[in-house]
Order: structure tokens, then C-alpha cells, then sequence
């Protein structure tokens, strides 16, 4: 796994992935929906994935790269 | 470069693609929330009246079925039991009941002023709802709340119910939780898809485009570069001087160069290679030498075929210490064999190079100089030479001329000059031979010498080849109106006789203008005859069956075979004029020329000695057997009028 994203990206989305994991795990039923609540807990896992290794699946996909990102 | 500029990456492209995936996206989503809010908000609404309908209605039913007397306070029983029990919370609420004996209302939370204008609005639509004109019911909003009403206009009975509805809201609000988590995860897929999407495209659509742009600037033989692509890069690390744009400079001033070299390498032999061996060998030959030339060089050199066997190397921050070195590298690259259809073919190059910034200043330039560096090593067979500041007066004029030798040949700015053949035993003129003249409108007159190579370089050879036969038959035709019957010899290049429309565009003119063809001669150096041998010996026999005359100029310097032009029956052989130079000393020389008018007489030809400077040297010459000469000693070649003026009168020469 190559890292594809940039430490800005990678905290954003860690952030990200934080929030929407917490909500899913521990405040799923608030929504009442479980289809909602897996696809949540998906992203979040998604984007905790991000933070863990600092690569995103689908930047992979995409042959996109933030890493060397100027900004 | 227009064409190049056009192929360059659009890196917009990708943005853009992602971009409207997005907004895509986003409208999807926006329309996806606002019609579920609206359907949720109906289907509430609905619910909601629909629940209030009933609630009427048991009360409708309650009063129906109880006593007259107590119906008063079971129903605000009922009431106190349904609408404000501790299960739910109390909210706006009215009710109006009214029959026989029964007139009672309840209000909690709403003011009597919100009452006074809803009882208007509500009694307007009693008169609207015609297909259920005793149940009517509805929504109004007063004051940012919205209020559902009930009315039942029964024949005993009516009742008004007016609520606010919590239901209603605490549906939104359950509906937008779910709608926003879900336009958020839709939204968040559709990113997806876009960032795929949007680089599946752009992978596609840039791969096309780099290969467009591959093709647009290599040469598809050797896989090399081409001249466009080099001229795109140098125009890039060199700044253009008549380009001053202020906001590219600090760009520029990044990229710009310090110092580089520009070689231009043109290999010696390889038209040779081409006519013996075939162009397939040629090709062959070209890729063998591009590959190690390749290796020659490191990564910053790029190696450029500019076309035919005429390629460049562009080393930027090489300086010319350097580039000594590296051009004697080239030329031993160069000279090293390569096999060719099992044969080993040495081809030799000639280099040239030039300095960059102290030669020229821009790219356009900068090649030209080189190109004069190549020229002038091919021509004194030195393998390389560097651009000298001696001729880089001589390559800006050299530039000058090129770029003046359009008008030169559309305004008829190259004249024929003549100069007189003549019979030496009676100075009687025989001839004339046409010589070019350049009438430069700044330079003055200028001998072939300056600008035959620069027709040549320039691609222009036959148009110049046409241009001078025009001019001569057109001299011709004039002279024959003044009843002057002398014959105009014109030298051709060689590769004027490769032309093949050639002859049937001189014999179209010479109709045109009613000229024997004999009146005209055309002039071949002797080295010329040795090139390519087959094809100029068909053309030359061509010409001749059509009754042009030929004469071998320069006879003696070149090295064709004398079983060849013992073949081609021409008129004429000129001596050259190295032999008449100095034949009065020199015995070696009165040999030569003794055996080449010996040569001439068994061929049946004409001997012309060139170059006769004085009486000595005619004499000699008279002396020897021949016939004819020209030179300074009788005339220097002159202007059309001039000569026509001798003509016509029928000088003897020497005047």
C-alpha cells in the first residue's frame, strides 16, 4: 500500500472518519434506519482507513495522488 | 507552434470532468431531498387530517348517542381524557361544539385574536369544498404555525376542531435526519464515482492526445524527435528577444539557460547508400547511426532528425570546450562501419555546431549557424567545424539572403549576365554563356557564389533550374527579333536534371517563343555527370534528341569516367580554367590541355578553353589546336544590354 494522501487530506479525513464511526457505533439507532447506519459505518471505517496507512482505495483506483500535493 | 500548442495536455480537463460529475451529483441529490421532504410533508399532512376527521367524527357519534342533558359534560370528559391527558403534551388546541341546547367551547393556547382571523378563513372554504360540503377541513398558517381544522356541519350538531400539528414536525424532522444521512452518503459515492470516472476519461482521452502529439513530433523512422518538437523546446529554455511579455518573464527566467550547443550532423555518404543499395538500406543506415548517436549522448542531450540525413543535437549548459569534445566523439561515432545488408558501410559526417548565447540568441538562429559550421566543414572536408565569429558576419548575411531570395526569383531580381565564347583564330563571338547575377536591392550584385547554395539548401533548385532556362529563352526571343542568331549556354545543376518535367517545360517555351533548340545549350559540370549516372545519362539524351546542345563544363577537375562522356556525344568540352591559368610556364598543363582538345577533337566535340587572361595564352592555345575560348582576355561577362550592343554590331574581339 503506497501512501496517496496528503497529512491535510489524511487529517481531514480522519476527522471525518471519526465522527461518522463514533455515530454509527455508538448513536446508530438515532436514525432508525439500519441500511443508513451500515453505509455510515462504512464510510467512517473507510476513512479510518485513510487516517490508519494514509491511502485511499479509491485515489488507488482513480491513479490519483495528494500525496506530493503543493497546497 | 499552432499545431503543437493544440496537443499539449488540457489540465483542466480533469477538473472539469470532476466538476460535473459533482454538480451532477449534487442537483440529483437536492431534487432527491426536496421531493421526498414534499412527499413526506403530504403524507404527514394527510395522516394528520385524516386522524382529525375521525376525532370529529366520534365526537359527531358521542353526542348522537348520549342524553341530551349530559352529552355537555361527557364530552369535555372525552376531551380532558384524549387531547390533554399526561401522555402527551398539551398543545394548541380549539373546539366549538353547537347544536340544540348545547353551545360549549374549549381553548388552550390559542389567543383569542389568532381565533378571530382563522374563524374567516375557515368559514370561506365551507363554501368551496363542494364534494364533502359538511366535513370540511384543511390547513391554515398564522403566524409561521401550521394549524389543521376539522369542521363537521352536522343536522344536529356542529363541530370545529382547530390543533396545531406536532405530528407533522416531529415527521420532518424524522424524514431530514434520514434525507440529509442520505443525500451525505449519495453524495459521497457520486465523489467516488466521479474521481474514477473523471481519470478513466482523462487516462483515455490524454493517452489519445500524447500519442497525436507523439506522432506530430517524431519521425516515424527513427523514432526520433523532429524538428518541430525541437523548436517547441528551445523556444521554451531560450527566451524569445522580441518577446517581452511581463508575466511570462519570471517563468522564463527559471528555465532560462546559461549556455548550450547545437550540433547539426549531416552524414556524407548516405545518398550514396541510398542509390547502390536501395532506400531500405538507407533507412537501415539511418536508424544504425541514430541508435548510436543515441548512446553517445546523456540524458539532457536530445538527438533530433530534421529530415533526409540531416540530424541535430541540442546540449543545453554544454559549453563550446566541451562540445570540442563531444563533436570529435560524433565524428569517430561516425565513422565507425555499419552493416548494412551484411556489408559494412562507413558513411562520414560532417558537423557543425554553434554556441548559444554567444553565437545567436535564438533557437531559429541559433541551428542556422550550425548549419553554416556543417556547410563549411563539408565543403573543406575538415569532418567539423565550430561557428566562427569570422563568419558570423557572413551567417547573418547568409540569413539576410535567405529570407530576401523569395522576392529575389518573384521580382526578378536574378539577371542573366553574359559572357562571350569565342572563336579564337578571329574574335568572332560564338556564343555566350549565361552567368547569374543577383541585383540585391541592398547588397548590390551579387555572384552565384553567395547564393547557389542557399537556392539549394532552400529546396529551390529546380524552381531556380526553370527560372534561369525562362529568362535565357526569353533572351533569346528578343535577340531574335533584332535578328541576333547567337546561341545562350546556361549551366544547370544536376539535380535540375532530376526534375522530369524539365525538358518538356524548356521544349513548351522554346515553341512558345519559336527558338530552334539549338540555340540553346545547357551547361553540366563534369562532376555532375558522375552522380547517379543512369538517370542524368537517359535525361541528357533526352535533351540532346531534342536538339539542345550539351557541353561539359569545368572539364578536368571532376571525376567521371571518359567512357561515359565519350558516350554522351556532347557539343561542347570546356577546359577548365585551372589549365589555361599559368599554361604558358607550366608543361604539365599544356600536356593536359593538349590531350583534352585531343579527347574533344575523337568525340567529335568542340574544345573551349575557359579562364583566357592574355594574347600569351590564346596563342598557346591556337597553337594546340583549339578552336574556341572565353575569359577576362576577351570579355567579362556583362548585361544583356550590354552585350547586345556587341552583338549586333559584330565586335571582334578583343576590343
Amino acid at each position: 500500500m503506497k501512501k496517496n494522501l496528503h497529512p491535510l487530506d489524511r487529517a481531514i479525513r480522519g476527522v471525518v472518519g471519526i465522527v461518522f464511526t463514533g455515530f454509527a457505533v455508538f448513536n446508530g439507532d438515532y436514525l432508525q434506519e439500519p441500511i443508513l447506519e451500515v453505509l455510515i459505518g462504512i464510510f467512517g471505517a473507510l476513512n479510518l482507513i485513510s487516517l490508519l496507512f494514509g491511502w485511499c482505495p479509491v485515489y488507488h483506483f482513480a491513479g490519483i495522488s495528494t500525496e506530493k500535493s503543493k497546497k | 507552434m499552432p499545431p503543437l500548442s493544440e496537443l499539449q495536455r488540457d489540465k483542466s480537463f480533469r477538473l472539469k470532468l470532476i466538476m460535473i460529475c459533482l454538480s451532477v451529483a449534487l442537483s440529483v441529490s437536492t431534487i432527491y431531498v426536496v421531493v421526498s421532504y414534499r412527499l413526506a410533508a403530504d403524507l404527514g399532512l394527510k395522516t394528520e387530517l385524516d386522524s382529525l376527521h375521525r376525532q370529529a367524527m366520534l365526537l359527531q357519534g358521542e353526542l348522537l348517542l348520549t342524553d341530551k342533558e349530559d352529552s355537555k359534560e361527557r364530552v369535555s370528559e372525552l376531551i380532558e381524557l384524549v387531547y390533554f391527558n399526561d401522555n402527551l403534551d398539551s398543545s394548541e388546541f380549539y373546539l366549538n361544539l353547537s347544536g340544540p341546547n348545547l353551545q360549549w367551547s374549549i381553548t388552550n393556547k390559542i389567543s383569542p385574536f389568532q381565533l378571530e382571523r382563522l374563524m374567516p378563513a375557515l368559514a370561506s372554504h365551507t363554501y368551496k369544498r363542494m364534494p364533502m360540503k359538511d366535513m370540511p377541513n384543511g390547513v391554515e398558517v398564522l403566524d409561521d404555525k401550521q394549524f389543521i381544522w376539522q369542521m363537521i356541519l352536522g343536522e344536529q350538531y356542529q363541530i370545529t376542531i382547530i390543533k396545531t400539528s406536532k405530528n407533522i414536525d416531529d415527521t420532518l424532522n424524522f424524514v431530514m435526519k434520514r434525507l440529509i444521512i442520505t443525500s451525505i452518503i449519495v453524495f459521497w459515492l457520486a465523489t467516488w464515482f466521479a474521481l474514477t470516472l473523471s481519470s478513466w476519461m482523462n487516462k483515455r482521452v490524454q493517452g489519445k492526445n500524447d500519442a497525436l502529439a507523439h506522432l506530430a513530433t517524431h519521425d516515424s523512422l527513427t523514432g526520433l524527435p523532429n524538428r518541430l518538437f525541437l523548436t517547441n523546446m528551445m523556444q521554451n529554455v531560450i527566451p524569445n528577444p522580441i518577446d517581452t511579455k511581463p508575466l511570462k518573464s519570471g517563468y522564463i527566467d527559471k528555465l532560462a539557460l546559461q549556455q548550450a550547443s547545437l550540433f547539426v550532423i549531416d552524414l556524407d555518404k548516405f545518398k550514396e547508400v541510398n542509390d547502390s543499395f536501395g532506400h531500405a538500406a538507407g533507412d537501415t543506415l539511418l536508424i544504425k547511426v541514430a541508435q548510436k548517436l543515441k548512446q553517445a549522448l546523456n540524458e539532457t542531450q536530445t538527438l533530433v532528425r530534421i529530415g533526409g540525413d540531416e540530424f541535430i543535437i541540442w546540449s543545453p549548459e554544454l559549453s563550446i570546450e566541451e562540445a570540442y569534445k563531444l563533436v570529435q566523439k560524433l565524428i569517430l561515432i561516425c565513422n565507425e562501419p555499419v552493416m548494412v545488408n551484411n556489408l559494412s558501410i562507413s558513411t562520414g559526417a560532417s558537423i557543425g555546431f554553434s554556441h548559444y548565447p554567444s553565437h545567436a540568441i535564438d533557437a531559429e538562429s541559433l541551428i542556422i549557424c550550425a548549419d553554416t559550421a556543417m556547410h563549411e566543414a563539408k565543403q573543406k572536408r575538415s569532418g567539423w567545424s565550430m561557428f566562427s565569429e569570422s563568419n558570423k558576419k557572413c551567417g547573418r548575411q547568409r540569413l539576410k539572403l535567405r529570407a530576401d531570395l523569395d522576392n529575389a526569383l518573384s521580382d526578378r531580381q536574378i539577371k542573366l549576365h553574359y559572357q562571350p565564347k569565342v572563336s579564337l583564330r578571329n574574335g568572332h563571338i560564338i556564343g555566350v554563356e549565361a552567368l547569374a547575377r543577383w541585383h540585391h536591392p541592398t547588397d548590390g550584385l551579387l555572384a552565384p557564389i553567395h547564393f547557389i547554395d542557399l537556392i539549394e539548401q532552400s529546396g529551390r533548385v529546380q524552381e531556380f533550374g526553370r527560372y534561369v532556362i525562362l529568362n535565357a529563352i526569353e533572351q533569346l526571343d528578343i535577340w531574335h527579333t533584332q535578328g541576333i542568331l547567337t546561341p545562350i549556354a546556361i549551366n544547370l545543376s544536376p539535380y535540375n536534371l532530376l526534375d522530369p518535367s524539365l525538358l518538356e517545360f524548356t521544349i513548351t517555351l522554346l515553341k512558345k517563343h519559336k527558338i530552334d533548340p539549338s540555340k540553346l545549350e545547357i551547361e553540366l559540370i563534369e562532376s555532375s555527370t558522375s552522380i547517379n549516372i543512369d538517370d542524368i545519362s537517359s535525361r541528357l539524351s533526352d535533351f540532346k534528341n531534342a536538339g539542345i546542345k550539351l557541353a561539359i563544363d569545368d572539364f578536368g577537375t571532376g571525376m567521371s569516367s571518359l567512357s561515359y562522356i565519350s558516350n554522351l556525344n556532347v557539343n561542347h568540352i570546356k577546359i577548365d580554367r585551372s589549365f589555361t591559368n599559368g599554361i604558358e610556364q607550366d608543361s604539365k598543363k599544356q600536356a593536359v590541355v593538349s590531350t583534352a582538345i585531343m579527347l574533344a577533337n575523337s568525340f567529335g566535340s568542340e574544345a573551349i578553353a575557359e579562364g583566357i587572361e592574355n594574347k600569351t595564352q590564346a596563342d598557346m592555345l591556337i597553337k594546340m589546336g583549339c578552336l574556341y575560348g572565353q575569359g577576362y582576355y576577351y570579355a567579362k561577362p556583362m548585361t544583356a544590354d550590354n552585350i547586345q550592343a556587341m552583338l549586333q554590331v559584330d565586335a571582334i574581339l578583343p576590343l
